[in-house]
């Protein structure tokens, strides 16, 4: 005879059975508008998915506000391209393992007929300096993105103080500004990723592209649980040990966009 | 002479006739009486002698009149003046509704001081209320004091002394005795017969769907009963 | 996390009594843009109020629902009719007015014009006929008798400005889209406050918070004394 409260007990037990356990398996992910509107964690999260049977959810922002949720404790790992401002993260206590993934770059986009005659410049500094003394307007994402903070460096290493008469700060992410720089046909720089995404909708062209300056390296980095004892520090961990797995890595190089490889793998032990 | 000629007047809201085929003749020096029954149309033929409604059928016109001011809405607004029976004051003090009638006075009348309009109407002790303070009687002799100040050479009171207690009543009656010396045509709609009505030349009665004009200024005692009983 | 808070306000007091240039920049954009696309409207939308409540003419029914409905579009819908409009490929792409302020003034316009002819239309059926007919017939030109009426009406009129006014002042929609949010140029107050969001600076997005907060107080207690003083009238 079963007694009521064994019927209770045992009609509990199933269901907790066939709960899955996904309320503690939920690994939150702030990370740059250019890996979600590239499509590249559309391809390399449902992988690790099913692998490990944790869910992913992803705030596709800036890179500031990306590290200001890593600081509040608001998500359990990062994925940014700004190296200055992740040492920092870090150095400060936020973050802990940071990991260099993968990389793409930045291209310098401006009209077809390239009006402030960037093209064959020997580095990004000089291409900078003359859109800079030609008046053509220059869009700037100033959102303090980590593009926007790729842009301010070389600025300052171009020598040009960001104030010229056609500097745009749009404070946008990257596709808007994209457009933005197509309706007023001047030059932004942007990662190759949102621009070979965007590509159809846009009359631009690559302007200026390739050298040291203008790499864009990525990290993953975890949140300090010594500060954020209540985060998935085990999902968060077991997504970074992923992404520089060989599978990770390979699935990064694999991903192409319109036929383009867009991210170059760079895990090194 | 200013005057306003209503040729083969008519006016219905809907299926209602109020009155056809009238023809009306008001000048300055007129003092007339316009009798009627509550609802028979009193307040309409005013306003459409004023230029403020639009009649059914005929027209109205106005002779011996300045030339008009440019915007105007209708070119009978401002010839022969209309004062509600509840008359409009506008925010403001007494002595503001009274400015605001030499602002709007026309050009070639010469705006008669103020100090004058507020002894006529008893209103100087009042001067600086506002005007929404003031009770009924004191409202009606601003309203008529404001539009004395105009100069009209016709004016339009409708039921000027209704409901109204006794020292209004006669400081009224006593303004309009002033307008009528001033030569200022009247034309004042009671339904009932009094000291003002008595002031009266002729009378214009609305009835049955007819105004009948040139009626002896006598009252017989029916008439005079009937229109004391509507009150 | 409460001390957090704490210097977070501190900080944005700061910034607006260091008369921070970037804040203030911001303050005047938004200002600028919105008073000037409320005072191109506010004639011929009253204008418009006016002779819906005071004349019947054909069509009157479509004009009045057309502004009802106006009023109900989301901002972005509007700002996207702009943004289409004023793109390069747009029929009025000649003008080169996307991301200006010129173009923000535009779509400020079409999002206040419906809130002030709604409104004043609310306001003149409910006036007192008497003060037309009397402002006529004492001799009043047309503009002028449209004068006294206003004049009498001040109060909800004045309502329909503000409505209006704090609509497009806080909109952020529209301006995003069609001014780009470009600094010193089209970045105002609503889309700073987005922009600022986004990159986790607080601080200036509080700072810019608290002047529209000051700024809806200001106009809720000018409103307020407003219904004071206007007391039903007797007649």
């Amino acid at each position: 005879m079963f007694s009521s409260k064994h019927l209770l007990g045992a009609t509990l037990a199933a269901l907790i059975s066939i709960t899955p356990a996904h309320a503690e398996e939920v690994i939150k992910l702030a990370t740059t508008t250019s890996t979600e509107n590239s499509g590249l964690l559309k391809e390399l999260l449902p992988a690790f998915e099913s692998l490990s049977g944790y869910k992913v959810q992803v705030i596709a922002t800036g890179t500031g506000k990306a590290l200001a949720l890593g600081r509040q404790g608001d998500v359990d790992l990062v994925m940014t391209h700004a190296p200055a401002a992740e040492a920092k993260f870090v150095e400060e206590g936020f973050g802990s393992e940071p990991r260099g993934i993968m990389e793409n770059d930045f291209v310098i986009l401006g009209p077809q007929n390239d009006p402030a005659k960037i093209k064959g410049s020997a580095n990004a500094e000089e291409a900078f300096g003359k859109i800079a003394a030609s008046g053509v307007p220059f869009i700037s994402r100033g959102d303090d993105s980590g593009t926007h903070k790729k842009e301010l460096e070389i600025w300052a290493a171009a020598g040009v103080k960001p104030e010229f008469k056609g500097y745009t700060s749009v404070g946008q992410g990257m596709g808007k500004t994209l457009l933005m720089t197509n309706e007023l046909q001047g030059y932004t720089l942007s990662d190759r990723g949102t621009y070979v995404a965007y590509k159809g909708k846009l009359d631009l062209g690559v302007d200026f592209d390739g050298g040291a300056t203008l790499a864009n390296p990525y990290q993953v980095i975890l949140i300090n649980s010594a500060k954020f004892p209540n985060l998935n520090h085990k999902g968060a961990k077991a997504l970074s040990d992923w992404l520089i797995s060989a599978e990770g890595q390979q699935k990064i190089n694999d991903f192409k966009v319109q036929g383009e490889q867009l991210f170059k793998a760079t895990y090194r032990q | 002479m200013a005057s306003i000629i209503a040729r083969d007047l008519g006016m219905q809201f809907q299926q209602r006739q109020l009155f056809s085929g009238a023809n009306l003749h008001f000048a300055e020096g007129d003092c007339i009486y316009l009798m009627g029954d509550n609802g028979s149309g009193k307040t309409t033929l005013m306003k459409i002698l004023a230029g403020l409604q639009t009649p059914s059928s005929g027209s109205v016109s106005a002779e011996g009149f300045a030339t008009k001011k440019l915007w105007q809405k209708n070119t009978l607004n401002g010839c022969a003046v209309y004062l509600h029976q509840h008359p409009y004051l506008y925010d403001g003090t007494v002595k503001d509704n009274l400015k605001l009638a030499l602002e709007l006075a026309p050009a070639d009348s010469a705006g008669s001081a103020i100090a004058e309009a507020l002894e006529l109407a008893k209103l100087g002790h009042l001067a600086k209320s506002q005007a929404s303070h003031l009770s009924g009687g004191e409202r009606q002799r601003l309203a008529i004091a404001r539009a004395w100040l105009l100069k009209p050479r016709l004016l339009m009171l409708d039921e000027p002394v209704s409901n109204m207690d006794k020292e209004s009543r006669e400081l009224v009656l006593a303004m309009t005795a002033r307008l009528k010396a001033d030569g200022t045509g009247l034309l004042i709609a009671s339904h009932q017969h009094g000291q003002l009505t008595a002031l009266c030349t002729s009378r214009w009665l609305i009835q049955d769907g007819r105004i009948a004009t040139n009626l002896d200024i006598r009252f017989t005692p029916s008439q005079e009963t009937h229109y004391v009983l509507a009150n | 996390m409460n001390e957090g808070w704490f210097a977070l306000i501190q900080q944005a007091l700061g910034l607006l009594f260091s008369l921070d240039k970037d804040v203030w920049s911001i303050i005047w954009v938004s200002f600028g843009v919105s008073l000037a696309a409320l005072l191109i409207t506010l004639l011929p939308s009253v204008l418009l109020g006016f002779v819906l409540a005071f004349t019947q003419f054909r069509g009157r029914n479509f004009v009045l629902n057309l502004v009802q409905t106006l009023q109900s579009i989301p901002t972005v819908v509007i700002g996207l009719l702009v943004y289409l409009l004023l793109s390069r490929m747009g029929p009025l792409g000649d003008l080169r007015w996307l991301f200006t302020q010129k173009g923000m003034i535009l779509g400020q316009m079409l999002i206040c014009a419906p809130v002030l002819i709604a409104m004043s239309q609310a306001a003149f059926t409910s006036a007192d006929r008497r003060a037309w007919e009397t402002a006529l017939t004492l001799g009043a030109s047309l503009p002028r008798a449209i004068m006294m009426v206003c004049r009498e009406l001040r109060g909800p009129l004045l309502l329909a400005v503000i409505a209006a006014f704090s609509r497009i002042v806080t909109e952020v929609g529209c301006s995003m889209m069609v001014g780009g949010n470009i600094e010193y140029v089209t970045r105002n107050i609503p889309t700073a406050i987005a922009l600022e969001t986004s990159k986790g600076d607080f601080a200036q997005a509080i700072a810019l918070g608290l002047v529209l907060l000051f700024l809806a107080i200001i106009m809720n207690f000018a409103l307020g004394s407003l219904r004071g003083k206007n007391q039903v009238r007797s007649h």
